[in-house]
């Protein structure tokens, strides 16, 4: 494509829509998620040479995003699910796994230069550390640094304004467009 | 059990990320579209033998194609058919839980048989206050159809937020296996069983076996693999120790609808899959089919159309071919107190019967909300599984069907009927339900009579 003269930003512009479609799709169950996955793969692929020719030598990316589920919890098909609609739909997102200490969240948001904290919890006895890290970032001084983005089965919006979180998703799909609104909001 | 256990230190390495995408997905495509699976909305409870022999065949090749992956080793633990084959002729059939009086029998079921099945119900891991715990237990334990007691998840331990990883989650589950007990001497019956929650810390497992404050041998304790195909090396641990201590384990195969598994086809084929594998690994007493649906997040689910449909195919493809004692049913989506969560229980205890499953659960409100469980849910799994004993598949599957179609949109809306707490359902000094339960329950009952039902009050 860029051989026959393409230009990249137009071919960048046509592959965040198809992410957004993909994205869609899923959400409707017409694909599931490991052909999310496989998808969100090949465009990052594409991207990838894509942004080579960019100035700065990378695709512009919507944001950064750090995500994780939390200490003591092994579920993370929910949160997987979150970081490939998240990656599709143009954000660089740092997955850093299940039973991540809410220290190492914090470590991993300054790492990578995060702008939304995202985390998940699928257990009533691991929701409690949703609130650790909002307590810790507000204690350490960095609070204000990042937007945060809470999730999961027992997880509930009027949970996550308690413990100070920015923002809550349902599903996954509510998770990207929260995460959009969010980086748009700093 | 140890011989296959090393296979987490020997095998192969593989990145999980090609162990899901290399490996498992394109297998599990392959096979659905190999045998043909289709879901199908017109027989939730399947009467075509010749799908059940096709997911379970489907089901057997992905275990010995894929293996599981131990995640903390990177290794593949692969099986040979003959060993798996053998670990399903070994399998007892048979045993007890609970002691004395009240110890209880479970034993494998054929499809429709006419046997009544035993009912393990509960909290179901549903959060419990500690205000309420031990009402909601004695409101379990009195119900004469519950064999075993399925555990909730205290939330507070003397006002302190339980955190899984500390003190408070061992002290929590201390108190509550205290509770449960008292809940059970108040009712007459000491010797019933429970069933200890799954998920907490490795370190609570095996601190809370104990006969004198814990589990005791004649309980029952929770092990499940990791989604899909996988175990670490908890997991492994678990099985270890209850192994040495003496202790019966549940143990589930779980397809998520929506997750790595993709559609209900993929969903049951992954689910026999793990079954056969943790039969061969884990040596459990009970088992579990759990096509989970994800579809409907936050909420999850299996009685909905899609995950009924996987999970009476999954049972009766594994009741037709093996000796597993089988148990059915795990969380409704709707909340107590609601014509919707006696609706789905009965679909899941119909549906369980006919395929010679043992009814388990529920969770109300997907077992999230706190409080949010009683022993009428209980009661309900009891009646209908006594009333369709026998019930031939056909028949099954058309009562099915016109229960799921009462709830089916609400499920797809994403909004279901959240129901009330135990406080707000049942009162609390004489541990009874409330009349505006019973008479939510009688309703039910007379519109389940309707549709063909001799339920037994």
């Amino acid at each position: 494509m860029l051989e026959k003269g393409v230009d990249p930003l137009e071919a960048i512009s046509k592959l965040t829509e198809t992410a957004r479609e993909i994205g869609d799709r899923y959400g409707r169950y017409e694909i599931f998620l490991a052909d999310l996955i496989a998808a969100s793969e090949a465009l990052m692929a594409g991207m990838k040479v894509l942004g080579s020719e960019m100035p700065g030598g990378e695709a512009p990316k919507i944001g950064k995003v750090l995500i994780g589920t939390v200490k003591g919890d092994i579920h993370e098909i929910g949160k997987n699910v979150v970081a490939t609609m998240l990656t599709a739909s143009g954000f660089q997102v740092y997955d850093i796994g299940y039973d991540v200490a809410h220290t190492a969240f914090a470590e991993a948001a300054e790492r990578n230069d995060a702008q939304i904290v995202a985390a998940s919890a699928l257990m009533s006895t691991t929701m409690p550390m949703l609130r650790e890290i909002v307590d810790y970032l507000k204690a350490t001084g960095v609070r204000e640094s990042y937007k945060v983005m809470v999730g999961g089965g027992p997880v509930t919006n009027e949970y996550a304004r308690e413990i100070g979180a920015d923002g809550y998703a349902p599903d996954a799909s509510g998770a990207a467009k929260l995460a959009q609104e969010l980086v748009t909001r700093r | 059990m140890w011989d296959l256990l090393r296979r987490a230190e020997t095998g192969a390495i593989i990145k999980q990320r090609d162990f899901d995408m290399k490996r498992y997905w394109p297998r599990l495509k392959e096979l659905v579209k190999e045998y043909d699976i289709k879901y199908d909305p017109e027989h939730l409870v399947p009467i075509d033998d010749s799908v059940l022999d096709d997911v379970y065949e489907a089901g057997m090749r992905l275990l010995l194609d894929v293996g599981f992956l131990c995640i903390d080793s990177s290794r593949l633990m692969t099986f040979e058919e003959s060993e798996v084959k053998a670990a399903l002729r070994n399998l007892p059939g048979k045993g007890t839980l609970g002691e004395g009086k009240d110890a209880v029998t479970f034993e494998h079921h054929d499809l429709e048989d006419k046997r009544t099945p035993t009912v393990l119900s509960g909290p179901t891991g549903t959060p419990l206050s500690e205000q309420y715990a031990l009402k909601i237990y004695e409101s379990y334990a009195k119900e004469p159809f519950v064999g075993v007691i399925y555990m909730g998840a205290p939330q507070t331990i003397e006002g302190l937020t339980v955190k899984v990883g500390s003190p408070l989650e061992l002290q929590a589950e201390v108190t509550n296996v205290a509770w449960a007990r008292s809940a059970t001497r108040k009712a007459g019956r000491p010797g019933l069983a429970l069933y200890g929650v799954c998920f907490p810390s490795l370190s609570v497992d095996m601190a809370s076996s104990s006969p004198e404050y814990g589990y005791r041998k004649e309980d029952l304790r929770c092990l499940w693999p990791l989604p899909q195909m996988k175990v670490d090396y908890a997991t492994l641990t678990r099985a270890l120790h209850f192994a040495h201590y003496g202790i019966k384990s549940n143990t589930a195969g779980v397809g998520y609808i929506g997750g790595m598994a993709g559609g209900p086809e993929g969903a049951a084929i992954t689910t026999i899959a793990e079954c056969l594998g943790i039969t061969l690994l884990f040596r459990p007493f009970l088992i579990q089919s759990i096509p989970l649906n994800n579809m409907y997040s936050p909420w999850v689910g299996e009685s909905d159309s899609m995950s009924l449909w996987a999970n009476s195919v999954c049972n009766a493809a594994m009741n037709k071919h093996t000796k597993m004692i089988l148990m059915f049913g795990c969380y409704t989506y709707a909340g107590p107190c609601t014509e919707m969560c006696l609706w789905e229980e009965a679909a899941e205890s119909i549906a369980g019967d006919a395929v010679g499953a043992h009814p388990y659960g529920p969770g109300p409100n997907s077992g999230l909300v706190l409080d949010h469980c009683t022993g009428m849910e209980a009661r309900l799994r009891g009646e209908v599984a006594c009333a369709a004993a026998g019930i031939k598949r056909e028949d099954a599957n058309e009562i099915v069907k016109k229960l799921v179609s009462k709830y089916q949109k609400v499920v797809e809306s994403k909004k279901p009927p959240r129901g009330k707490s135990f406080a707000e359902c049942y009162d609390t000094e004489t541990v009874t339900p409330s009349k505006e339960y019973s008479a939510v329950y009688a309703k039910v009952q007379a519109e389940l009579e309707d549709l063909g039902l001799k339920l037994v009050r």
